[in-house]
């Protein structure tokens, strides 16, 4: 999920404008039979597909719970809605938790799940409360074509140490220098491959790993190219990758039972393929991402 | 800012006078050798398929305004789009670099012979004629020597384009000098950055020096006399 963080910057002082004086692109608000109990929610999202699926399941399961949803999504960077979690503009949030921690404490260096949800529950501001995180993960990965990895058994990221020398990895080129990267890889897994500067999960990552330049990449875990391609990301059992769990962020003004309770059921029932397979009927299908994200919802009995 | 420009002056050049860096497969040799092999490939191609179209077109003195079509469509292209392009087409090899260079060199190689020959002082063609010379004759012993200070000049403009622009291989993944401007960006390494700037800087200053030199040797002392006095 490193995607957000170098757009941050630029879109920072671009976006921080617009958002202060009209702060909703996409605006849409539905109403149900609201109860009385339930306070009305504001979930935002950030501006690429896959957040916005996420802040439609969870915008979906809310009102089938009888909360009364609006959401903003399509915000363009993390510390503008940030800004907007933490004084209560904005209550819930689909959020990745090594993202977010790299973002509150760029220092950390947890890596497991748990390890990062400690410590992002530690680096919250008060107001903000981490629920229940998924096993769904948006990260970086070592990917293969499935036709690779059926004809040589690879199925972890160890796998390749037997055919290490045969490997070419295509990357970003700050990955040939980062622990992250190829420090990483022969720290942890003892490999050492042959490096190819590319993209990071771009469109020369994915064609390099289609004509064989290269048999390793770096890809995102929900890239669309996933499902188009049938790559197949390798398990990193030894935590290369930081871990990018979906986690729901939620101001605590609006932490009642109900919401809580539907999101951490939404974060039991999410996993990365599903993240996948809804990725991949938004980009490469068309399929409205709220259609997309009801379906889920309904097939899921969430909410 | 003061302090960090000479923090960041001197970062350059200690990185370009470690002596490690010089060496290997990432060391300034071996990708000053790539570069210069992606930057005369590409004015190679670039050669033949200009000069034979620029000759032709100045010698018969027909499509002319093709010519400044084609140079003007090619010049409009986006190099660094037609890359990615190509990366994306044919995948990450040296084609994928050449063709979009070639695109930008083709340019400036058509137009000066274009020019050049087209505006060979027409009494001299006539005089050539009258002596019986074939229509070969006289573009290879009148009119291309008289044009040759232009079409020396087409090939120089465009050589030290490609020097410089061929950086962008290293945006596919290819090596020459643009590694470190790439690698040195993305890692924030701004030493490397800046030395692979510096090292760019000086190849294409040589290779100005190199063409300077080759014109003089090429072009006859009487046409040299000739554009002075002109």
């Amino acid at each position: 999920m490193h995607r957000l963080l170098p757009v941050t910057a630029i879109v920072a002082a671009l976006v921080g404008v617009t958002a202060c004086g009209s702060s909703s692109p996409k605006s849409s608000s539905a109403t149900t039979a609201a109860t009385t109990s339930n306070p009305a929610v504001t979930i935002g999202s950030a501006n690429f597909p896959e957040n916005e699926i996420l802040a439609d399941i969870y915008a979906d399961a809310l009102q089938k719970a009888g909360v009364k949803v609006t959401t903003k999504l399509d915000i363009g960077s993390r510390e503008v809605y940030f800004k907007e979690m933490e004084n209560g503009t904005l209550n819930v949030f689909p959020e990745y938790n090594g993202a977010l921690l790299d973002y509150l404490q760029p220092t950390s260096t947890a890596s497991s799940t748990s390890a990062v949800d400690t410590a992002l529950a530690a680096a919250l501001p008060t107001s903000l409360e981490a629920l229940q995180a998924s096993s769904a993960q948006d990260n970086d990965s070592i990917t293969v074509t499935a036709a690779f990895a059926a004809a040589h058994h690879l199925s972890s990221i160890a796998d390749l140490k037997p055919i290490e020398s045969q490997i070419t990895l295509g990357a970003a080129p700050e990955f040939a220098t980062r622990e992250v990267g190829l420090l990483g890889l022969s720290k942890l897994y003892g490999i050492t491959v042959k490096f190819k500067p590319l993209d990071e999960s771009g469109p020369l990552t994915i064609a390099a790993l289609n004509d064989g330049t290269v048999q390793a990449g770096d890809i995102y875990t929900t890239d669309p190219s996933v499902t188009k391609y049938h790559f197949v990301a390798l398990a990193d059992p030894n935590h290369l990758f930081p871990a990018e769990n979906v986690i729901p962020i939620i101001n605590k003004n609006v932490a009642t039972s109900t919401i809580v309770t539907t999101l951490n059921s939404i974060s039991s029932a999410l996993t990365t393929s599903d993240l996948v397979q809804l990725v991949g009927a938004v980009v490469n299908d068309h399929v409205d991402p709220a259609t997309a994200a009801s379906q889920f919802v309904s097939q899921e009995n969430l909410g | 800012m003061i302090l960090a420009a000479n923090t960041s002056a001197s970062g350059i050049l200690s990185y370009l006078t470690t002596a490690s860096n010089w060496d290997g497969s990432a060391g300034f040799l071996h990708r000053l050798l790539q570069h210069l092999g992606y930057s005369a490939e590409t004015v190679l191609v670039s050669a033949v398929i200009a000069l034979p179209l620029g000759l032709v077109t100045g010698h018969t003195g027909r499509g002319g305004t093709v010519v400044s079509m084609l140079s003007n469509a090619s010049r409009a292209l986006p190099t660094l789009g037609l890359l990615i392009l190509f990366a994306i087409l044919i995948g990450v090899g040296i084609e994928a670099a050449i063709i979009p260079l070639v695109f930008l060199a083709i340019s400036s190689i058509l137009v000066n012979t274009n020019v050049g020959v087209r505006n060979v002082d027409p009494s001299l063609v006539d005089a050539a004629k009258g002596m019986g010379l074939t229509p070969f004759q006289v573009l290879w012993h009148v009119e291309i020597p008289v044009a040759l200070p232009l079409i020396v000049l087409g090939l120089r403009t465009a050589a030290i384009q490609v020097v410089s622009t061929a950086t962008i291989a290293a945006d596919v993944g290819l090596g020459g000098l643009g590694r470190y401007i790439i690698d040195g960006q993305a890692s924030r390494n701004f030493a490397e950055l800046g030395a692979g700037a510096v090292i760019v800087a000086l190849f294409a200053i040589i290779t100005e020096a190199l063409f300077l030199l080759g014109q003089r040797l090429l072009v006859s002392p009487g046409i040299r006399l000739r554009a002075r006095t002109a």
